[in-house]
């Protein structure tokens, strides 16, 4: 009875498994670096790495192409199941009874040749590498479907209260996307010391945390802003 | 001898609680990450489920594939706040908000109902995944 | 005993992704080519709801009715018939023509909306457009114009000058333009200057950073922006409340810390009056530490 029982449970522990490795393959082999972490993907092509900055097409295309077994031997050994980026009808607030979800565009079909970022977070996409690597060409105007957007390129470091290092915003990606009358003045008076920018008001919504956090990416890598080292050294020119 | 014992013992112990453990994790990582919809999906229900329709699920990721932010919300007058903006059928149809480009010639037109109305009855307004609706949950009651 | 609730565990749990991992499969067949071809019963009478609505509401139909068009009244009347041929329809069953008459009559909706918008409305909006360039327009000009004081170096000064001077005469055209109810044009010609004021400071920026640290010439500078601070999280507490919902006891604990910030706020207050801002700042330090601790108490934890 005990050897059966035995016998049993391993049977449907190996179902289980199966069906396990199934579903995350089904889902690793669609965003690569999605519950993976960057490790599992250096050993498939070892000139590669996630560390050095390669042209945007090249990054990702040559993981898959380079070997062409890469997708068999993608076991996810961590056993993480990543359940993002999931297709309307299972996602979670799509109704799956709707005959129109049915329709709707999947994420990751969109998301397959747009770069993305190691984190996953957000959408996991990097936007900024999608428009500069000619993935994407949103457009900026909506008169003129020629119109390129107005670039201002002035970086503003922040020194916070605290150790943490201190943040750098930048204008430029800032206006490839968004017009000046969207923060100025509403969210972000155009000033020096005008504006009390706090972490607490960023996660509650206010001031960066009107689009970061909800549509932008979110707070939880920190060196994406905090990236600046806290004594920094004024050089000529450099800083003022 | 005795250590011979022990181990069979502990073999026998080790296997059950080796399997109890193993569909234990199994489960929980199936059952602990429950789906979500893609970040920056915006669920507004001002007025549908009112009148009998499911809520709007409006997703960026797909506009933002195609504009800039500033064609919706410098261009059209959309506001950055879910429900913030008093959409109605009347100004759609009439080339407001999302019937600027939603009119049959840039993108799909009002009669297709469904495919703006495709939210589960009952989703309030709201920025899904947004870091105010995670926080609503704090960490150690259960927040992922 | 304890192998079969085992057992019993383990069948509930692959039942469930065996079930999961079916409808996966099912919703992607539908999504490969089944469409369907017309919508349920429920779904077409929403519909003629909607056409309703707009038939006998809509802001654009009332501006068909009132005004002098002869073509986009014959819509009207075209779209009413097709209304009544879609309720006609759905009451005999036939779903697929009650959608066609349906889908035909929005149509027609539409394009009556667009033939005849509203004038007063569109005019309202570029005005509005107007007004907002001229604003964006008066910040970056004011933004160079700071900036290029305090990163002059020599004859950049004359540059600031032509700027300001240039920027002022496409203002007064567009000025010109706008008071004739050319806003379009008007808005046209701010944004060119506008341009040329970013390109400008694009150019005069370089490869500067601006830092915006925490230097203070006096003392009392230093209170006053340590005051804005403890008022920036002060204001926030109202907002968490709001988006965590947290329960009653926790905003009942979490209102005690902010009293007991607003006591020590009120005492830093007392000693900026009397002179002693060094120990105002403190207080003031203690005062935001304490609204820290209300905000993390309704969950808002923040790793400083």
């Amino acid at each position: 009875m005990n050897s059966r029982l035995m016998v049993f449970h391993y049977v449907l522990l190996l179902l289980s498994s199966s069906l396990v490795v199934a579903e995350t393959e089904s889902q690793a082999g669609k965003m690569n670096g999605v519950g993976n972490k960057p490790a599992t993907t250096r050993g498939k092509s070892a000139s590669v790495t996630q560390e050095t900055y390669q042209a945007p097409s090249l990054m990702y295309q040559t993981e898959q192409t380079s070997n062409p077994l890469s997708s068999s031997n993608s076991f996810n050994r961590l056993l993480k199941i990543s359940r993002r980026h999931q297709p309307p009808t299972e996602d979670g607030i799509h109704d799956p009874d709707n005959d129109g979800t049915k329709i709707l565009q999947a994420p990751l079909e969109a998301y397959e040749n747009l770069p993305k970022t190691p984190s996953d977070l957000g959408n996991g996409i990097d936007w900024i590498r999608a428009v500069e690597g000619h993935f994407i060409s949103p457009r900026w105007d909506i008169d003129d479907p020629t119109e390129q957007p107005l670039i201002m390129d002035m970086n503003i470091i922040r020194v916070p209260r605290g150790s943490i290092p201190n943040e750098l915003f930048p204008h430029r990606q800032h206006t490839m996307w968004l017009d000046c009358s969207n923060c100025h003045p509403a969210i972000f008076i155009p000033k020096k010391g005008a504006n009390q920018i706090s972490m607490a008001a960023n996660l509650l919504g206010q001031k960066c945390g009107v689009c970061h956090g909800k549509v932008s990416f979110p707070f939880s890598e920190c060196k994406r802003c905090h990236s600046q080292p806290k004594e920094a050294v004024v050089q000529k020119g450099g800083l003022r | 001898m005795q250590p011979l014992l022990l181990r069979n013992i502990k073999q026998v112990s080790m296997r059950r609680v080796a399997i109890v453990c193993i569909s234990g994790l199994i489960s929980f990582l199936f059952f602990a990450m429950p789906a979500t919809a893609e970040y920056g999906d915006v669920v507004i229900n001002n007025y549908a489920e009112k009148q009998g329709m499911r809520p709007v699920i409006f997703s960026h990721w797909f506009h933002r594939i195609r504009y800039a932010c500033k064609v919706c919300h410098a261009d059209l007058g959309f506001k950055f706040k879910a429900g913030g903006n008093d959409i109605t059928m009347f100004k759609i149809i009439d080339g407001q908000y999302c019937g600027a480009c939603h009119n049959g010639k840039i993108a799909w037109s009002v009669k297709n109902c469904n495919l703006c109305h495709s939210a589960k009855p009952g989703t309030p307004t709201q920025v899904h995944e947004s870091t105010a609706q995670e926080l609503a949950i704090p960490y150690d009651r259960g927040a992922r | 005993m304890k192998g079969k609730a085992v057992t019993l565990l383990i069948a509930i749990f692959v039942l469930g992704e065996v079930k999961s991992l079916s409808a996966e499969s099912q919703t992607s067949t539908l999504r490969q080519g089944h469409t369907a071809t017309y919508s349920s019963h429920s779904m077409i009478l929403q519909k003629l709801q909607l056409v309703k609505m707009m038939l006998a509401t809509s802001p654009a139909m009332k501006r068909a009715a009132e005004g002098k068009d002869e073509a986009i009244k014959q819509k009207v009347v075209v779209a009413n018939e097709k209304f009544v041929s879609a309720t006609d329809a759905l009451n005999q069953d036939n779903l697929a023509g009650a959608e066609e008459f349906a889908d035909e009559a929005l149509r027609l909706i539409e394009e009556i909306s667009q033939m005849n918008p509203d004038l007063q409305q569109v005019r309202a909006e570029q005005i509005k457009r107007y007004d907002e360039s001229v604003r964006s327009l008066h910040n970056a000009e004011a933004t160079y114009q700071d900036l290029s004081g305090r990163l002059r170096s020599n004859g950049k000064g004359s540059e600031a000058k032509d700027m300001g001077r240039s920027t002022s005469r496409i203002r007064e055209k567009a000025q010109i333009l706008a008071s004739d109810g050319q806003y379009s044009e008007a808005t046209e010609l701010i944004k060119e200057a506008h341009e040329g004021v970013i390109f400008a400071l694009n150019k005069l920026l370089g490869s500067t950073a601006l830092m915006y640290d925490l230097k203070f010439k006096t003392v009392a500078e230093e209170y006053d922006y340590e005051l804005a601070r403890y008022h920036s999280f002060e204001e926030l507490a109202p907002i968490a409340y709001i988006e965590l919902r947290p329960d009653k006891d926790t905003i009942m604990l979490s209102e005690r810390y902010v009293q007991e910030s607003r006591t020590m706020r009120d005492i830093a207050k007392q000693q900026a009056a009397r002179g002693d801002h060094r120990a105002a700042i403190n207080t003031l330090l203690e005062a935001i530490k304490q609204m820290q601790t209300a905000l993390r108490v309704v969950g808002l934890v923040l790793q400083e």
